[in-house]
């Protein structure tokens, strides 16, 4: 489920992530819902008030393509 | 926002670890109508090292947490993917952190059974942070939400000057 998703998200990232940069977009069955300041109201918005099932919807930062970072970890995660 | 705030005391067994007990559970909003799903425990690592707090595997079964989306992570083993998701994790002082982003992965460390969670820097930078020793050989930390600012006392106040000098000549 939540990769296609993301092949769906990846498709539009670019178109995204120009006008929405750093902002966090809600996505479920392939429809863009949203765009939200923090994860926190990205996901309310998808359990509260629309009632999206959790496994069923994307909560992603929007940044264009070269933009993006890995997390990192400089101790114990293995 | 009122304070909540917690100390405790470390021994080394035989290296020092920030540890300290937590709960976590499934995302719940404290403002809102719904039920407080129930809180299970675990050991909570406290790491600067960590952008991120991380859930071991193990708990993302146990809570049976669904990801909102994946992301690459950097650890000592080299790059690898990770599942991100929301949770909340409950600390002691009544300090409560909701809906706040999870990385799943293999959290280190630790003699028991207790999952282990990993409190990185997204947590830690909500608050203030101290850590000392005394003289008994125990570490004391201490965690409090919200943050009242930078001036501790006893602490010099932050200085342009802060560049390490070195004593001798440097080849």
């Amino acid at each position: 489920m939540i990769e296609a998703l993301l092949d769906f998200y990846k498709e539009k990232q670019v178109e995204i992530a120009k006008k929405h940069q750093g902002e966090f977009v809600l996505i479920h069955s392939s429809k863009v819902i949203g765009f939200y300041p923090g994860v926190r109201e990205a996901y309310l918005d998808a359990v509260e008030e629309r009632n999206f099932e959790p496994g069923h919807f994307l909560i992603r930062q929007c940044v264009l393509p070269e933009d993006e970072v890995p997390l990192t970890f400089y101790s114990r995660l293995g | 926002m009122e304070m909540s705030a917690f100390s405790k005391l470390i021994k080394p067994k035989p290296f020092y670890v920030l540890e300290s007990e937590i709960g976590i559970s499934l995302p719940w909003n404290p403002q809102g109508s719904g039920e407080r799903p129930p809180a299970i425990p675990a050991i909570g690592i406290w790491d600067t090292g960590a952008t991120h707090t991380v859930f071991d595997y193990s708990l993302i079964e146990k809570l049976g947490l669904k990801a909102v989306d994946r992301t690459s992570v950097n650890t000592s083993k080299g790059r690898q993917d990770a599942g991100i998701y929301v949770a909340n994790v409950y600390l002691s002082g009544n300090i409560i952190i909701d809906l706040i982003r999870i990385i799943d992965g293999v959290v280190l460390g630790g003699d028991d059974e207790t999952g282990k969670v990993l409190i990185g820097m997204d947590i830690i930078s909500k608050g203030d942070f101290f850590l000392s020793t005394n003289s008994q050989g125990q570490m004391k930390f201490s965690f409090r939400i919200p943050s009242l600012g930078h001036d501790f006392p006893h602490l010099p106040p932050v200085s342009p000057d802060s560049v390490v000098r070195f004593p001798g000549p440097r080849n």
